[in-house]
């Protein structure tokens, strides 16, 4: 105690005889503009202050003199000291240049979004699309409910702003995917062959994409697996429908993952009945495997997917009721391999590679049609980051494809087979012109062996951010696309169809609410149109264009344990295309798109309650057999689905969903005869989808054990 | 989660003086921090951290104050960008650091997954748990290590299933090591009793 008021009073003392002084002052940067929250003080003796909105600091200090050195600090104007000394008031006036001038070391961990990138595609994750109700599991369900995305119900696959399915390129850790949906035969429509929790980002892009990725004339969806080892784990899951076993094993700095799945819906459509008539039930056997070693600076990853599928059934086709016998098998493999490296601090290597082997055979009635394909995709990139403003990468892209087709009907059968290469070279660079206005420019080149020309593609995007909340961009960028090898089996192709696309983009996100609009243009030329009464020969000079908008508002916060999104896109696409030598509204277009998508969490019975709302306006369907051209409407499509997970503990989750809850029978399509009279329809193979599964997860840390140890 | 976070912790037990320069700063921050001006406090932690580089205990506080700052209101703006700026500290200090540190991680992460638990639990959990985990196994005697393994939980009650009896004597086990910590590092972390006691609640009405 007399410690304590001996040196109470030396203090006073000490305060009595000091003086009192004022260090005041304002820091702005070289454009003149104050700095918040610039640290400044003195270094012996910790003293001081922030600087406000307005630049401004001022600190008192009670001493006789101030002598030393005022270090002035910020996270992104770096440190300045400044020599003091002085017995009275000092004011003082700081300029701290933005440290943009410093090399940036290169980011290892590629596609991590920056707020820069938003503009050019929205990412997503596992939970999104398996917490999504309507398509439990598939990753192709809950993109349909994006901006500028579309699935059609007889098909599955995924459409990008009036783009044919074939225009949609979809890439694994940048590396294309060959066959990226299950086989199907007829109308079974088909599903993403991706497990979603195999991805740590899902980006989707309608368009105006970057250099890197190519011969995709509508939009691009990227898959990227993360490049994290994973923790030990074991999971099983049992369902209506099938069940799977994962386990994943971690030591040291590896980690192997993998899977076996089976898949069979005979006990279900005995149950529930369909539309057709079940020969040999729809069966999926696969297997993944998964491999990450984490490397000094860098890392490898290993992904092989094996699967084996098959379905044979008869289908009454209304209203003509014809009966059809339709049939698969179905073997794939797919490999990826990344591997990637910072080779210094400023530079990186990635090399992918990519080898996909199909084995199909599918039988419509007497005709069979077989398939053996091959393709590899080998891509090497360099990416340099020149300064804090500049980062450029160039590659090269190579894809080498081989098929072998044969059609037989009855005892006659025909082969064919081709083989192709294609090249590209591409090279972009990402400039940061002032601290909101930056440019994407890159360009791209390939070659296709098939056709003489290369093509030349510039891609462009400009991005301004006017205010932390507001971002504006315009992409530019043209597109060439080769027609896929099982067409160019039947078709000379001399030159590549091409697209032009224009998008403006408009981005205002605040508290976690983000809307988004966009508007586009794009123009197609040189797609493959049927010369009159010559069914079988094409000639490239079919055009078209697509254009519209979409708005996309996606909020978590504004109610307590609800998230939501609302989409609507509009497309106004005509295309001369294929038999059509006159501007028609293609048949897989829809013009209007609008989806509700909501998520709700109920404490009280520990489930997550999700429900999607989803409505197409009709497609046109044009009879060509006849010479009045009738157009037919399908019907518009209203689909209600709902899903309920309950979480049974952390580990155990029971899992329903109900697709098209409502029970509506919607025409999705048509089919001409070549006989005419009126058109078959196609719809779902059963009203309503009802799945309910089991999931349990087994952790590697034992829990129980821990106690007694502590 | 939130309110008991916000409980302020015992950690100016340390009193003494013929201070340091060293001491006498991290003693005013700890009283900015106490007297609600966070920002103020990061700001003498981070001076003091400039002129200590070779120190983790103010570079702990400054992370320790950003985590539970983001824990009062984890729907702000800026949580997720503390959360990344979190990360890159963490990370640095991870093997020096030690225990302490990976009970940091494990509340990063934490702070992470209630940003959008919806969303984020299902990849946040595992994360939080291995973090807890080796801080324990680096140091069983880390009452904070074993009240944050505890604490999470118990919390995780509001979304699934959890064997409450466990965790609750978990607690307890927690509340016992923290009677019984002691350090001869000045501002070595101590805090955390508060909470325990405080999560306690908790247990007596399940």
């Amino acid at each position: 105690m007399r410690t304590l008021l001996c040196l109470l009073l030396t203090l006073c003392v000490g305060a009595v005889q000091a003086q009192q002084i004022l260090l005041s002052g304002t820091v702005v940067n070289d454009k003149n503009k104050p700095i918040e929250n610039v640290n400044v003080y003195l270094e012996d003796s910790f003293e001081g202050a922030l600087t406000d909105a307005k630049g401004y600091f001022s600190f008192i200090v009670t001493d006789t003199v101030v002598s030393g050195v005022l270090k002035l600090m910020h996270a992104q104007y770096g440190n300045l000291d400044v020599e003091i000394n002085t017995k009275e008031n000092y004011n003082e006036h700081f300029v701290l240049s933005s440290q943009d001038e410093v090399m940036g070391e290169i980011l290892i961990i590629a596609n991590s979004k920056n707020k820069r990138e938003r503009a050019e595609s929205i990412g997503l994750n596992a939970m999104d699309v398996v917490s999504t109700a309507g398509s439990p599991g598939n990753i192709m369900g809950v993109l349909s409910t994006m901006p500028g995305a579309q699935t059609n119900g007889e098909d599955g696959r995924l459409l990008i702003r009036g783009g044919r399915a074939e225009e949609s390129g979809i890439f694994v850790n940048g590396v294309r995917v060959f066959q990226p949906y299950t086989s199907s035969v007829g109308n079974v429509p088909v599903r993403s062959k991706f497990n979603p929790f195999l991805f740590k980002g899902i980006s989707f892009s309608a368009g105006g994409y970057s250099a890197e990725f190519g011969d995709a004339l509508s939009g691009v969806l990227q898959l990227d697996t993360s490049d994290e080892i994973d923790p030990s784990r074991r999971d099983y899951s049992i369902s209506t429908v099938g069940g799977s076993f994962a386990q994943t094993h971690q030591w040291g700095k590896n980690s192997l993952s993998y899977s076996l799945n089976y898949l069979n819906l005979g006990a279900y459509t005995a149950v529930v009945k369909q539309r057709y008539n079940t020969k040999k039930p729809f069966s999926t056997a696969s297997g993944e495997m998964m491999y990450k070693r984490e490397i000094k600076d860098g890392g490898y990853k290993l992904y092989t997917a094996v699967d084996f599928s098959t379905i044979k059934y008869e289908q009454e086709i209304q209203p003509s009721n014809r009966v059809d016998t339709l049939g698969f098998k179905s073997s794939n493999v797919y490999m990826n391999s990344v591997f990637f490296k910072k080779l210094t601090p400023y530079m990186r290597l990635d090399i992918g590679t990519g080898l996909g082997y199909m084995d199909y055979t599918g039988d419509s009635n007497d005709l069979s049609l077989k398939k053996i394909s091959w393709d590899v995709n080998q891509k090497v990139k360099f990416s340099y980051q020149w300064n804090g403003q500049f980062l450029s990468f160039v590659g090269v892209d190579v894809q080498a494809s081989k098929l072998d087709l044969t059609r037989s009907e009855g005892s006659r059968a025909e082969a064919f087979g081709t083989d192709t290469n294609r090249w590209a070279l591409f090279f972009e660079n990402n400039w940061k012109i002032t601290s909101d206005l930056s440019l994407r420019a890159g360009l791209r080149t390939s070659k296709y062996s098939e056709i003489s020309d290369w093509t030349v593609e510039p891609r462009a995007m400009l991005t301004y951010q006017v205010t932390p909340k507001h971002q504006m961009s315009f992409s530019y960028g043209v597109f060439n696309q080769a027609v896929n090898l099982e067409q160019s089996l039947a078709v000379k192709q001399e030159d590549w169809m091409q697209a032009n696309h224009y998008i403006l983009n408009y981005t205002y996100e605040f508290r976690k609410r983000l809307l988004r609009a966009e508007m586009f243009y794009k123009d197609y030329s040189k797609l493959l149109l049927t010369p009159l009464g010559k069914p079988s020969e094409y000639a490239q000079l079919g055009e078209g264009y697509a254009k519209g908008f979409d708005l996309f508002w996606k909020d978590n916060i504004t109610f307590k344990n609800f998230s939501y999104w609302v989409t609507y896109t509009y497309i106004d696409s005509q295309r001369k295309e294929m038999y059509w030598n006159e501007w028609i509204q293609p048949s897989y277009v829809v013009k209007h798109n609008f989806s509700v998508v909501t998520k709700y969490w109920i404490d009280q019975w520990k489930s997550q309650v999700s429900m999607t709302y989803n409505y197409s306006s009709p497609r046109h369907f044009y009879d060509m057999n006849t010479t009045n051209k009738t157009t037919y409407e399908s019907s518009p499509i209203h689909n209600v689905s709902m899903s309920w997970a309950y979480l049974f503990s952390g580990q155990k989750i029971v899992y329903l969903s109900v697709d098209n809850l409502l029970g509506r029978n919607p025409v999705y399509a048509y089919q001409f005869n070549q006989r005419g009279g009126q058109p078959d329809v196609t719809n779902a193979s059963a009203k309503r989808f009802i799945y309910v599964g089991f999931m349990w997860t087994i952790s590697a840390d034992k829990k129980k054990n821990q106690l007694e140890n502590l | 989660m939130r309110k008991l976070l916000i409980l302020l912790f015992g950690v100016f037990s340390v009193v003494s003086f013929g201070q340091s320069k060293y001491e006498a700063g991290m003693q005013k921050a700890m009283q900015q921090w106490q007297s609600g001006q966070s920002k103020e406090a990061v700001a003498m932690l981070d001076r003091i951290a400039m002129s200590d580089k070779e120190n983790w205990i103010p570079v702990y506080y400054k992370v320790l104050i950003s985590i539970t700052g983001g824990f009062s209101n984890p729907q702000a703006d800026a949580v997720e960008d503390i959360v990344m700026a979190n990360r890159v500290l963490i990370d640095q200090w991870l093997e020096t650091g030690g225990s302490e540190w990976y009970v940091l991680k494990g509340m990063n992460e934490t702070l992470e997954l209630i940003t959008d638990p919806m969303n984020k639990g299902m990849v946040q959990t595992p994360i939080i748990n291995k973090a807890y985990d080796k801080a324990i196994e680096l140091d069983p005697t880390n009452p904070r290590a074993v009240y944050s393994v505890a604490s999470f939980q118990i919390n995780s009650a509001k979304f699934m299933k959890v064997d409450m009896d466990y965790y609750c004597k978990m607690l307890e086990k927690s509340i016992e090591l923290f009677d019984k910590q002691e350090s001869d590092v000045p501002f070595y972390p101590s805090w955390g009793k508060d909470w325990a006691l405080k999560t306690q609640e908790m247990c007596k009405v399940k």
